[in-house]
């Protein structure tokens, strides 16, 4: 399976809707790849809740990157959606959660990449991570008016950002790759 | 250059694309033990001052103060009768006798941030640190 964002074909015209389209089934398959990931990866075991690789990036990331950083920020906001709905938490403190991640995570990948478009994909991806579990915790924060250390907190996050990011971004990598 | 420049471009899609990639991490984990120390020294409170305060009645409260812990117990006169204060070479304090029939304050024994209060003689031991913080505030 080959996938293009730029679809050349002899008329012109009828170019641009097969690119769309096929623009719009990407998106499509990538969200709902992503809230597949996302739904086998909510129930398995982990030492601390936000301590996850975080494998729904992955269709994110591939979004950002192939099609645009609007596509990514669709695929996140889709994918939250039928995640939260599958999970059964939709519109509860753990989507809004899972929802400011995701968002936050796409913002900050796609200004990565915006700025430093020669970057690998490892950056990118653990900037992503990063950004993700700082918006859950100011979430975590907002909603149930925990009283955390910040500093701690960066400190322990980054040694998880930097593994769960290199995994995604490995993923990512072959997946850009084979496509 | 523009070969130079291809050959960046094909290696975006690789998990590590470029030297500053590997910088990137290098400086995101130095961030991070920076980070650690900052919480450390929040956590740590350097005493500057001790007080002694003694509420004879409401209207005369004394008060003294030591920048640094004094060699030599001090004995004050409370309102039934006198309280000696003594301070270890580590800056903790603690009272070691006093005239008060309840021997609350003798109790508590070792203090190092916070005070000792004898309520009967009107004496309270305070350590005062550089960041003063409210347990709570009741309105």
């Amino acid at each position: 399976m080959r996938f293009h964002s730029n679809n050349e074909t002899p008329n012109g015209n009828s170019s641009n809707d097969i690119s769309s389209v096929r623009k719009y089934t990407l998106i499509a398959v990538l969200a709902s790849a992503a809230a597949a990931l996302q739904i086998i990866e909510s129930p398995l075991p982990r030492l601390v809740p936000w301590l996850k690789p975080g494998l729904a990036n992955v269709m994110t990331l591939y979004a950002i990157i192939r099609l645009s950083p609007f596509s990514g920020f669709a695929v996140a906001i889709v994918r939250t959606f039928i995640a939260g709905i599958f999970l059964g938490t939709f519109l509860s403190p753990v989507y809004l959660i899972s929802l400011s991640g995701a968002l936050s995570s796409t913002l900050a990948m796609s200004i990565l990449k915006k700025v430093f478009p020669l970057s690998g994909l490892g950056p990118v991806s653990i900037i992503g991570a990063l950004a993700s579990n700082w918006a859950q915790l100011t979430a975590v924060e907002f909603l149930f008016s925990g009283n955390m250390s910040l500093w701690l907190h960066l400190a322990v996050m980054i040694w998880v950002a930097i593994p769960s990011g290199l995994i995604v971004a490995g993923i990512t990598g072959e997946l850009l790759r084979r496509t | 250059m523009v070969q130079n420049f291809k050959k960046l471009k094909a290696g975006v899609n690789k998990v590590f694309a470029q030297k500053s990639d590997y910088l990137f991490v290098i400086i995101l984990l130095l961030i991070s033990v920076f980070a650690y120390k900052i919480h450390n020294r929040n956590l740590t409170r350097e005493i500057k001052k001790y007080k002694i305060i003694i509420f004879k009645n409401d209207n005369d409260v004394k008060e003294l103060s030591f920048q640094k812990p004094p060699l030599k117990p001090v004995e004050v006169q409370g309102k039934i009768g006198r309280v000696v204060v003594e301070w270890n070479e580590k800056g903790a304090f603690r009272v070691v006798s006093s005239g008060c029939p309840g021997q609350i304050c003798v109790n508590s024994g070792w203090i190092r941030y916070g005070s000792v209060i004898c309520v009967p003689n009107g004496v309270v031991v305070k350590a005062i640190t550089d960041k003063e913080e409210f347990d709570a505030i009741s309105q």
